[in-house]
């Protein structure tokens, strides 16, 4: 399962203890460079966890769960050595120490259920409708998986709106989260989120629209689509997301399915990167939307042009840069659409920052906020009109930095970008 | 008596910049030097130079050792708490508090890391000329506290030819102001020089004002391989006498470029050593000069000399450079541990034979890294440091080679400093007399011991 703690211990070893991890980590320059929550100092308790000369305490705990597994100190480090690996693996020790605060239990509590649902909110019963009025086949090896961030983010981001105003009452919010649940007011709470949730899913709508203007016909498999794990996996839950993945396989390999187009590039990133070391024979080709698209461009040359001149700046979510290794094709498509002129940020393609998400924002909201501001200032540089990307947590972070900075600049998903620049 | 620092600690920083719990301490327990280890009462954090005289009042009131840190990138063991104490830890003060353009002039505050005040000068088209390789991650207190040098030094020289004026917060808390914001200075003793370099053994740089240099225009880079290294060491001697003033020559010796060739699986020329000449100036300068070292190496009997004339040249020529350090451990299995010492240039090329015939006496690999335009040669040991003989190899390997190296007229640090790796070795080569002279500039100083105790040998 994973790799073996020996062989993280022994690649630590070559840690030249140079600090150029601490010059790219966003949770460390939000937390004003203290050393001990950042990619050095975690690799410096974590060699000191598995010596054992230091004991799995919730206090290590924050160490370890204030890195948004963004990998960026992995491409910076002259070793290349993976923080967001040892992050992962530190968890799943404090975990089964059972060292975590009630607060941080109760958040693994409720992503075992909701991955074990389908969806990680725990709105399994809506997933779906976002594809009710489509027609998608449902006879093809090739499916497009919508990710339950994706169709449920509006839950994410009144969970993360309603702790950051309330966070001193955590429990009590993940007691009452539990009773939405238990009193299964799910649909309703849906339609109360209606233009949230129209954010979110409107992407997955413009994504299935795109590949058939395309003449690409995925299938969706609906209510049956499972949950992919990564939160159990960041989260440090890694038995049960071995356990988890297996299951997800064997579900796949039932439908025949050989081909997965995301449109969340965590979902992607997970499959990619994590399931050929945890599943035994994993063997499903994953793609991003986005890559797809290109292709299609690069073939068939069609026309786009968006309906007014803009300003975009891309924002490489840390998933489709750094796990997925996608960075060159946003660009072809946005260079293909006409009307639109693409502007880089600092920080691009495999060097792109976080935008402060990667499960931070669940628990230390401020120092999260303050990641996304540092992010969405350095995407503004260029007074771009529209920040575009293709996560719904970057999303989520994008315009919680937009807001808190009060900039005009607006947050619009790469996809939609794109689908609104087809001839009608 | 700890918690009683603690609390008195808190009330000056806040709560929130007092770390005393072993999970928040043990990240401050070492440095870049890594073998060298110590456990600290606490870590605080300030934010001003108020806070940092309330902190050093306090501790010295109570002969509590102090010990300023920045990124903790020294390859020493200075920031290491070998006598606990508190760790000041100066990285959240980092304000850019001035540019001044038509003065050519800065001024930071201690925590402000190198490569971040490189990007914003660079938006003035100016910079600060030296240039640590640590640059991404080092701040300028660690910067001006340990002299730090880089490549360009032979040109522009080191931290101490750029400094103008410090803030600094004495052992006993109070605050002075040394040199001034002028590109000159002249009144009385040379303060800012003693600081720069003191290894956080004589007081708190809270602030520093800088020189700078507008960017030249160009840069280019020309590249040489000899069949042997005390050629390519004598070149760069010839350089010097054809009339030119680089402003890097890095020197690479055979075992790097067998574990760059390794490592990234690429073929280079099978060679001794691998010199890279760098130039800058106005273009037509750099044009000029690169003609000139080009010939001039040819002439040395390197056996290819390749001079960039695209982007993708230029950066092709930094290769074996770039990739040295992380390629060796990967391709040795054992960590590099790197000594840093200084000769006069003419005598570079017995140096590398001495320093292999050394290494080779114990058993120890060893790879030459050189900033060779100025003499200042790295010998990087492969260790397992998880062997104690070996280990106990090494530092013998080492002792004499700084030995042999003081022999000749050489010193024992041309830019890492002394630390604790070196303490016991620095009065072999300065003398009693003069350890004598520094460790009474330190009682005036520091009459307590307070100030990063147990380093330099004072
Ligand atoms: C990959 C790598 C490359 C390097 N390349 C070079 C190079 O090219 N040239 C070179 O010279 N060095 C180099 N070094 C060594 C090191 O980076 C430098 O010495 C650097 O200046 C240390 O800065 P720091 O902020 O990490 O200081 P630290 O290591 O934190 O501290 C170093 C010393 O300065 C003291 N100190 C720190 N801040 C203050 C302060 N505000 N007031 C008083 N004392 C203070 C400390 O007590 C300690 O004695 C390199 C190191 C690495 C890891
Ligand atoms: S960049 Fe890599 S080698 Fe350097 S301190 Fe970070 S983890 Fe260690
Ligand atoms: S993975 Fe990202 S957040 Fe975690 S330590 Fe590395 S840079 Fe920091």
């Amino acid at each position: 399962m994973g790799k073996s703690l020996n062989d993280l211990a022994k690649k630590l070893q070559f840690c030249e203890h140079c600090g150029f991890c601490r010059s790219v980590c966003p949770f460390l320059e939000a937390s004003n460079m203290e050393e001990s929550v950042g990619p050095r100092g975690r690799k410096t308790l974590f060699l000191s966890l598995f010596e054992g000369k230091v004991q799995p305490t919730p206090r290590l705990a924050q160490k370890f769960y204030m890195c948004g597994v963004c990998r960026a100190c992995a491409v910076k480090c002259p070793q290349s050595i993976d923080i967001a690996e040892v992050s992962v693996h530190a968890r799943h020790i404090i975990i089964k120490a059972n060292a975590l605060n009630p607060f941080m239990r109760k958040v693994a509590n409720s992503l075992v259920k909701g991955v074990e649902d389908g969806d990680i909110f725990g709105a399994a019963a809506t997933k779906a409708k976002w594809a009710k009025n489509i027609t998608i086949p449902n006879d093809s090896g090739t499916v497009f998986f919508a990710s339950c961030m994706d169709t449920s983010m509006a839950y994410g981001e009144l969970l993360v709106d309603t702790l950051e105003n309330f966070g001193w009452a955590e429990n009590t919010l993940m007691f009452l989260s539990e009773l939405v649940q238990k009193l299964n007011i799910i649909k309703f709470l849906d339609t109360f989120l209606k233009r949230k949730n129209e954010f979110y899913r409107k992407s997955l709508v413009n994504t299935i629209n795109l590949l058939n203007k395309l003449n690409i016909r995925p299938s969706y498999l609906g209510n049956d689509e499972p949950c992919c794990g990564a939160a159990l996996h960041t989260y440090g839950l890694l038995d049960e997301f071995t356990e988890h993945a297996k299951k997800v396989y064997k579900i796949f390999k039932e439908k025949g399915i050989r081909r997965l187009i995301v449109h969340n590039p965590i979902c992607g990133g997970i499959f990619k990167t994590e399931y050929p070391s945890y599943v035994d024979g994993w063997d499903v080709e994953v793609k991003h939307v986005i890559e797809v698209v290109a292709e299609a461009i690069e073939n068939n040359g069609i026309e786009l042009q968006y309906p007014e001149p803009i300003k975009v700046v891309f924002h490489d979510p840390c998933y489709l840069a750094r796990f997925m290794g996608v960075v060159d094709e946003p660009r072809i498509v946005l260079k293909t659409i006409e009307n639109l002129e693409l502007i880089e940020p600092p920080h691009n393609k495999r060097e792109t920052k976080c935008c402060g998400g990667g499960g931070v924002e669940l628990i230390y909201r401020d120092v999260a906020i303050s990641a996304a501001i540092n992010r969405v200032s350095e995407l503004n540089t260029g007074n771009p009109d529209i920040i575009s990307s293709c996560c719904p947590v970057c999303a989520l972070m994008i315009k919680k930095g937009i807001k808190n900075l009060k900039l005009k600049v607006k947050y619009v998903d790469l996809i939609d970008l794109v689908n609104n620049s087809l001839n009608p | 008596m700890n918690q009683g620092i603690i609390q008195t600690l808190k009330k000056i920083v806040g709560e929130a910049n007092v770390f005393e719990q072993l999970e928040d301490v043990l990240p401050y327990t070492l440095d870049a030097s890594i073998i060298y280890r110590g456990v600290p009462v606490c870590v605080v954090r300030p934010h001003s130079t108020e806070e940092v005289s309330e902190i050093v009042k306090f501790a010295n009131e109570h002969k509590i050792p102090i010990i300023p840190r920045g990124a903790g990138t020294n390859f020493v063991g200075a920031v290491v708490p070998s006598s606990g104490g508190i760790v000041v830890d100066l990285t959240g003060m980092n304000r850019i508090i001035e540019i001044n353009p038509a003065d050519l002039t800065c001024t930071v505050e201690a925590g402000v890391v190198h490569a971040k005040l490189e990007s914003e000068l660079a938006k003035y088209g100016l910079y600060w000329p030296p240039d640590p390789g640590s640059s991404d991650a080092c701040t300028m207190g660690g910067v001006i506290a340990m002299n730090a040098g880089g490549m360009r030094a032979l040109k522009y020289g080191t931290t101490r030819d750029w400094v103008l004026g410090l803030k600094v917060v004495l052992p006993n808390g109070r605050v002075i102001k040394t040199g001034s914001k002028t590109l000159k200075g002249n009144a009385g003793y040379d303060l800012t020089r003693l600081f720069i370099g003191s290894e956080g053994t004589l007081g708190i740089i809270t602030e520093a004002t800088l020189k700078l240099r507008p960017i030249p225009e160009a840069e280019n880079r020309i590249s040489a391989y000899f069949d042997s290294i005390e050629k390519a060491g004598a070149a760069v001697s010839k350089i010097y006498m054809a009339g030119i003033v680089p402003a890097a020559m890095e020197l690479m010796d055979r075992s790097i470029i067998t574990a760059v060739s390794k490592w990234l699986a690429k073929k280079f020329p099978d060679v001794d050593a691998y010199l890279i000449v760098s130039v800058d100036g106005s273009r037509d300068e750099v044009e000029v000069l690169s003609n000139k070292v080009e010939r001039v190496l040819k002439e040395s009997g390197a056996s290819q000399v390749l001079r960039a004339t695209t982007q993708e040249e230029f950066n092709e020529i930094w290769l074996i450079r770039s990739e040295g350090a992380t390629a060796l451990p990967n391709v040795t299995g054992k960590m590099n541990v790197t000594h840093d010492v200084c000769v006069p240039i003419s005598k570079l090329p017995e140096v590398f034979k001495e320093i292999r015939n050394i290494c080779n006496k114990y058993g120890i690999p060893v790879a030459i890294e050189s900033h060779a335009g100025d003499g200042n040669v790295h010998a990087i040991f492969s260790v397992n440091l998880e062997d104690p003989e070996e280990c106990a190899r090494a530092k013998k390997a080492h002792d004499e080679m700084c030995r042999y190296i003081i022999k000749i007229g050489g010193t024992i640090s041309g830019e890492h400093g002394i630390g604790i790796d070196k303490a016991e070795l620095l009065v072999e080569e300065i003398g009693p007399i003069s350890m004598e002279l520094m460790r009474a500039i330190k009682r005036v100083f520091d009459p307590n011991n307070i100030m990063n105790p147990g380093k330099m040998g004072v």
